[in-house]
C-alpha cells in the first residue's frame, strides 16, 4: 500500500502538534490520500496531499501573524505600508521588517530584473536539487539492510591469461552477465570453500517472471519472482513481517516448494489477511506453500520482485548460469581479509562444467552491483547540473553587479542623508538573501516537478528508484546550496561597492559615460566563462543526441514495423512434454495466420532485446578454434515463417518448414556473420555444425540483425523449434497488414479460447518493445540535452543583460557620436564588436574545455567520435548565432537613439 | 454591539455546514458540505483554521471518533455546534435580517 509523502507528513506533525486536532487532521489527510490513489493515481494523490499540507501551513501562518503583529511593535500606516517613523531605535525586529519591506519594494519596482534573477536561480537550484535527490537515493543512501557494509557479492574473476582471453571472446552482454552469475553447482563449491568467512552466504536467480495462481476462481498473474536459497535471506538480515524465512531444508532437492510474498502482493491479493501463512498458491502451476510475508520496504534485488521462491523451483544443472551469490562477512573478520581469503581459496577451484572453468571468485560491493550502470549515468547528470548551476551563479552575479552599479547613486544619497555604512550594507544584504531564498523555494518546487517527471520517464529497470523522493537530506542540500549561492552572489557586488567611493560614483553618475574599466572587465570575463561552459554542455548534449539518433537509424536487418509481439507461458501441469507444447503452438499459429489482416505469424524462444539470451557452445566442421577461443554463440529456436514475420532476409537457402522436425534430417540456419567467421568465404550452405553433440546441416544463411541497444552483430545459430526439446512458453510475432495494436485483442482472445490457463503478457507492437531497449541512451540524451538547452538560455540571457546594460550606460555617448556624424551602421558595429569579441573568446575556451568532456562520454557514444566535427560545428554555430542575436538587439536599439533625447537623458 | 455579531461570514457558513452534516460531522464532510453550498472548493487550511478558531471561541465542541482503517491509526474529529454557537447563529441571523428588511424595493429594482 502506498504511503503519503513522508516529508509532508512530518511537516504536518510539526505544525499540528499532538492533540486530537493534529491527529485527526493527519488521519483526514491520509484517508483522502488513499481515496485519491484509487481515483486519480499515486502521483496526483501525492500532489494533492502536499497541496493540503501547504494550505494548512499557510493558513496557520496567516492566523499566527494576525494574532502576533501587534507584538512586533509594528503598525501599518493607512496605505498598508510599515510606518518607519514608529519604529524605535534599537528595535531589531521592527528594523528587519522594515528592511524586508524596502527590499520587497525595490524588487517589485524592477520586475524585469527580479524575474530574470529569480528564473536563473530557480533553474540552477531546481535542476541541481532534482539530480541530487536521485543521486542521494540511488548512490549515497546505504542499502536498507542491517550492517550493509558487510554484504558482498561474489563474482567471477579469470584466474589466468587464458581465462582473460576467453572472457574477451564473449560478446559484451555475455561477459557482463557472466562476471556476476554462476551455476548452482559452482555456487555450492564456492560456498563450501569459504564457509568460515561468512555468517551466511546464499544465491538468487532473478532472471524470470512466473505465472502465479491464487486459487481456482482468483485467476493467475504474471509476476516478477526471485529464486532464493535459505542462506541469502539470512545474509540480508531482514526478518519477515509474517511467518518465517526458508529453512536450510528448503534448499534440498525434493523439498516442499515454498514462497514468500511481498507486502504489496499480500495487500493487493489477500487484503493483508493475517492467516496467509501456510496457505497454498501455485507458481507455474505447481503448488507452493506460503512461508511468510516480507516487510513493506524490502526490495531485493529490485522493487519489482513480488515473490521469493524456494530452491525447490530453481534449476540446479550446470547449464543455467543465472545465480548471483551474496554473502554477509562475519563480524570478526575485516572485509579486506575476507576478500583475500576468498580469492586465495577459489583460484582454479575445480567447479562444475560450463563457462566457470579456469576462474576464481572475488568479492565486490553489493550496492555497486545493484546500482550497476546507473552510477556513471547519475554522475554524468550531476556534473551537468553542476555546470548549469555554475552558469546560473555567474548570471546572477552579473545581474547583481549591473543592479548595484545602477543604484550606486541611490546609495550615495542614502549615505548623504545620514545612513551608516552598516545600515546600507544590511539593506543590501536583506535584498540578496531575499532573492536567493525565494529562488531556492521556487527551485525546490521545480525540483519536485523534475523528480516526478524523472520517475515517470526513467526506465523501469532503473535501480532503487522506489526510494527517490525529496526528503530532509534534500531539503538541507538545497538550503545549503541557496546559502552558498546567496553569499557568493551577494559578496561580489558588496566588494565592488566598497571599492567605489562616493566621489567616484558621483562623478560617474554625472558624466554618464562608460563605467570603470575594471568592473567592466570583470563582468566581461564572467560572460566569457558562461559562454564557454554553455558550449561544453551543448557539445555533450549534442554528442549524446547524435549517438541516440545513430542508434535509431542503424540498419537493423529486420523490420519491426507492423509486428505484434506477445509472450505466452504454458502451465506445466497440462504441457508436460515438448510435444504438448508443439501441438498447442502449431494450432495457435495456424489459427492466428487465418485471422484477417495477418501476413505471417511465428514463434521464437524469446523476443529480441527482451533481456533474454541463450547461448550454446558449438563445433564447426573444418574450423579449428584458436587455443583459448570460445565457441559460444547465441542459439535461438524459431518456427517456420519467423524470418518472414520479423522481416529478416534469407540470403541463401530456405526457410524452416514442416520437414524440419525430430524425424527429419537435423538442420540449422546461421547468421551471415557466423558464416563469414567460421566457413571459408562464408560458404556455409551444406556445411555442418555440431550442437549438443549432434551434427546438423546448414540449410540457410540469414542476414545479420542488430537489435537496438546492442553494439555488435554477434553470430546467431537458428534451430527449428520442432527439433528442440523446449517445453515452455514462447514469444509470438505476428506481421500484420495494418496497425499491429488493432490485432492484439483478437490474438489474446484466441489464446484464451484455446486454453484459458495459458498466460499472455508483454502484448504490444514490437516497435514499442525495441523503443524500451534504448531507454538508457534516451534518458541520457534527454537529460543532458535539457541541461544544454537551459544553459544556452542562461548564457544568452547573460550576454543580453551585459550588452543591454553597457548600451544603456552609454546612451549619452551614443547621442554625442550621432551628433558628431556617426552613422547608425557604424554604431551597431561599434557596439556589437565588444559582444562578438566576448563570444569568440568564450567559444575558443569552450572548445578547449569540450575535448575532455567528449572523452568522458566516449563509452556512451555509438559509432561517433568524441571529437565529432559536425557536433562541434553545430554547437558552435548555435551558440554564436544566439549570442550574436543577444548583442544585436541592444545595438540596434542604440543606433536608433535620438541624439537630442540622449543628451537630455542625464 | 453585542459579542455575537462578531461572527464573520465564513464562520457563519462553517457553523451552518456543521449543523447541516449533523451527527457524524467530521472535517472532510463539513468541507464537502461547504463546497456544495458555496458552489466552489474551499481550501483545507481555511476550514481547519476556522474550526479551530470557532472551538477556541466555544462555539463548537469536538470529540474523538472511533479509529478506522486507512487513517494511519488516527482518530476522526467529530464536531458539534454548542449552545453558544446556536445562540451566536440566531443573533447573527436576527441582526442581518433586520438589516435586510425594508430594502426589498431597492434591491428588486
Amino acid at each position: 500500500m502506498r504511503r503519503p509523502p513522508r516529508l509532508a507528513e512530518s511537516l504536518l506533525r510539526l505544525i499540528l502538534g499532538k492533540g486530537l486536532r493534529g491527529a485527526s487532521t493527519l488521519g483526514d489527510l491520509e484517508a483522502e490520500f488513499h481515496g485519491d490513489v484509487e481515483a486519480r493515481g499515486w502521483l496526483a494523490a501525492r500532489v494533492r496531499y502536499w497541496g493540503g499540507a501547504l494550505s494548512l501551513l499557510w493558513h496557520r501562518l496567516l492566523a499566527a501573524v494576525r494574532r502576533r503583529v501587534p507584538g512586533l511593535g509594528l503598525r501599518l500606516s493607512a496605505k498598508g505600508t510599515p510606518d518607519g517613523h514608529r519604529i524605535a531605535r534599537g528595535d531589531l525586529i521592527g528594523g528587519l521588517f522594515l528592511d524586508g519591506w524596502y527590499a520587497v519594494r525595490s524588487l517589485v519596482k524592477e520586475p524585469g530584473w527580479t524575474a530574470a534573477t529569480l528564473a536563473t536561480l530557480t533553474i540552477g537550484i531546481g535542476a541541481t536539487t532534482a539530480i541530487f535527490t536521485v543521486v542521494n537515493a540511488v548512490l549515497l543512501r546505504p542499502l536498507d539492510f542491517p550492517a550493509p557494509d558487510r554484504l558482498v557479492l561474489m563474482e567471477f574473476r579469470p584466474a589466468d591469461s587464458a581465462g582473460v582471453a576467453e572472457w574477451a571472446g564473449f560478446n559484451e552482454y555475455m561477459s557482463e552477465h557472466m562476471r556476476h552469475h554462476v551455476t548452482f553447482p559452482s555456487f555450492e563449491t564456492w560456498r563450501g570453500a569459504t564457509a568460515d568467512v561468512f555468517e551466511d552466504v546464499g544465491a538468487y536467480d532473478d532472471a524470470w517472471t512466473y505465472d502465479v495462481g491464487f486459487g481456482a476462481d482468483a485467476g493467475t498473474e504474471r509476476l516478477a519472482g526471485t529464486i532464493v536459497t535459505a542462506g541469502l535471506l539470512r545474509a540480508l538480515g531482514v526478518a519477515p513481517l509474517r511467518g518465517r524465512l526458508f529453512g536450510d531444508a528448503a534448499d534440498e532437492p525434493g523439498a516442499e516448494p515454498a514462497v514468500l510474498l511481498s507486502y504489496g502482493l499480500w495487500m493487493r491479493r489477500f487484503g493483508g489477511d493475517a492467516s496467509i501463512v501456510g496457505r497454498t498458491i501455485t507458481i507455474q502451476g505447481r503448488p507452493h506453500s506460503v512461508a511468510g510475508v516480507m516487510p513493506r520496504d524490502f526490495a531485493f534485488p529490485a522493487a519489482t520482485t513480488e515473490v521469493w521462491i524456494s530452491m525447490a523451483s530453481g534449476t540446479r544443472g550446470a547449464g543455467s548460469t543465472n545465480y548471483s551469490v551474496v554473502g554477509r562477512v562475519r563480524e570478526d573478520i575485516p572485509v579486506d581479509r575476507a576478500r583475500a581469503a576468498v580469492e586465495a581459496r577459489t583460484v582454479g577451484l575445480p567447479v562444475a562444467d560450463g563457462p566457470d572453468r579456469r576462474y576464481g571468485a572475488r568479492l565486490a560491493n553489493l550496492r555497486g552491483f545493484l546500482v550497476g550502470e546507473a552510477r556513471p549515468l547519475l554522475l554524468l547528470f550531476l556534473s551537468s547540473a553542476g555546470v548549469l548551476l555554475l552558469i546560473a551563479c555567474v548570471n546572477v552575479v552579473n545581474l547583481m553587479l549591473t543592479r548595484a552599479t545602477r543604484r550606486a547613486h541611490e546609495r550615495v544619497v542614502r549615505a548623504a542623508l545620514g545612513a551608516s555604512p552598516a545600515r546600507i550594507a544590511r539593506l543590501l544584504f536583506t535584498e540578496s538573501v531575499m532573492v536567493s531564498v525565494l529562488g531556492a523555494l521556487l527551485g525546490l518546487a521545480l525540483a519536485f516537478g523534475l523528480v516526478a517527471a524523472f520517475l515517470k520517464w526513467a526506465p523501469e529497470a532503473f535501480p532503487r528508484q522506489e526510494g527517490v523522493a525529496v526528503d530532509l537530506t534534500v531539503l538541507l542540500f538545497s538550503l545549503g546550496l541557496a546559502t552558498v549561492v546567496g553569499i557568493l552572489v551577494g559578496l561580489v557586488p558588496a566588494f565592488q561597492a566598497s571599492r567605489m567611493g562616493i566621489r567616484v560614483v558621483l562623478n560617474e553618475a554625472t558624466r554618464g559615460t562608460s563605467p570603470g574599466a575594471r568592473s567592466g572587465r570583470f563582468r566581461d570575463s564572467l560572460v566569457v566563462l558562461q559562454l564557454a561552459l554553455a558550449l561544453m554542455l551543448l557539445v555533450g548534449g549534442g554528442l549524446l543526441t547524435r549517438s541516440l539518433a545513430a542508434q535509431l537509424d542503424e540498419e537493423t536487418g529486420f523490420d519491426p514495423g507492423n509486428v505484434l509481439t506477445l509472450t505466452t507461458s504454458l502451465p506445466r501441469s497440462r504441457y508436460a512434454s515438448a510435444a504438448d507444447a508443439e501441438r498447442f503452438f502449431d494450432r495457435l499459429l495456424a489459427e492466428v495466420r487465418a485471422l484477417p489482416g495477418v501476413r505471417s505469424a511465428a514463434a521464437a524462444t524469446y523476443a529480441p532485446a527482451s533481456g533474454f539470451f541463450h547461448s550454446n557452445s558449438v563445433e564447426v566442421e573444418g574450423y579449428t578454434p584458436a587455443p583459448a577461443e570460445a565457441m559460444e554463440m547465441e542459439f535461438l529456436q524459431v518456427t517456420p515463417q519467423y524470418f518472414a514475420a520479423m522481416g529478416m532476409t534469407i540470403l541463401e537457402g530456405r526457410d524452416f518448414d514442416e520437414r524440419d522436425d525430430i524425424r527429419g534430417p537435423q538442420v540449422v540456419a546461421v547468421s551471415e556473420s557466423l558464416a563469414r567467421a567460421y566457413f571459408p568465404d562464408g560458404r556455409a550452405l551444406g556445411g555442418r555444425i555440431r550442437v549438443d553433440g549432434e551434427w546438423r546441416t546448414v540449410v540457410a544463411i540469414i542476414g545479420d540483425v542488430l537489435y537496438r541497444g546492442a553494439k555488435r552483430r554477434a553470430p546467431v545459430l537458428y534451430e527449428p523449434y520442432a527439433v528442440s526439446n523446449r517445453r515452455g512458453g514462447r514469444a509470438l510475432f505476428v506481421r500484420t497488414a495494418g496497425g499491429p495494436e488493432l490485432l492484439a485483442p483478437s490474438v489474446s482472445r484466441l489464446v484464451a479460447s484455446m486454453d484459458p490457463e495459458v498466460t499472455v503478457y508483454g502484448v504490444g507492437p514490437l516497435e514499442t518493445h525495441l523503443w524500451e531497449a534504448v531507454s538508457g541512451p534516451r534518458l541520457r540524451a534527454l537529460l543532458v540535452g535539457a541541461f544544454a538547452a537551459a544553459s544556452l538560455l542562461l548564457a544568452v540571457v547573460g550576454v543580453y543583460g551585459v550588452m543591454t546594460y553597457a548600451v544603456g550606460r552609454r546612451t549619452r555617448e551614443m547621442g554625442i557620436r550621432r551628433v558628431l556624424g556617426a552613422r547608425p551602421e557604424g554604431i551597431v558595429r561599434h557596439v556589437t564588436r565588444r559582444g562578438l569579441v566576448l563570444t569568440t573568446l568564450g567559444i575558443a575556451i569552450g572548445v578547449a574545455g569540450s575535448l575532455p568532456v567528449g572523452g568522458t562520454l566516449r563509452s556512451y557514444l555509438y559509432r561517433l567520435e568524441p571529437t565529432d566535427p559536425l557536433t562541434f560545428g553545430l554547437a558552435i554555430a548555435i551558440l554564436a548565432l544566439a549570442s550574436t542575436a543577444a548583442c544585436l538587439i541592444p545595438a540596434l536599439r542604440a543606433s536608433r537613439v535620438d541624439p537630442l533625447v540622449a543628451l537630455r537623458s542625464e | 454591539m453585542r459579542r455575537n455579531s462578531l461572527l464573520g461570514t465564513f464562520e457563519q457558513v462553517v457553523l451552518l455546514a456543521v449543523l447541516r452534516v449533523g451527527d457524524d460531522a467530521s472535517v472532510p464532510l463539513v468541507r464537502e458540505e461547504l463546497g456544495r453550498g458555496l458552489g466552489r472548493a474551499v481550501s483545507r487550511g481555511s476550514v481547519y483554521v476556522t474550526l479551530d478558531r470557532l472551538e477556541e471561541k466555544g462555539l463548537i465542541a469536538s470529540s474523538a471518533g472511533a479509529t478506522e482503517p486507512g487513517r494511519g491509526g488516527h482518530p476522526r474529529r467529530l464536531l458539534a455546534v454548542t449552545e453558544e454557537g446556536l445562540a451566536a447563529l440566531r443573533d447573527a441571523r436576527e441582526s442581518l435580517l433586520g438589516f435586510w428588511s425594508g430594502l426589498e424595493a431597492e434591491l428588486d429594482r
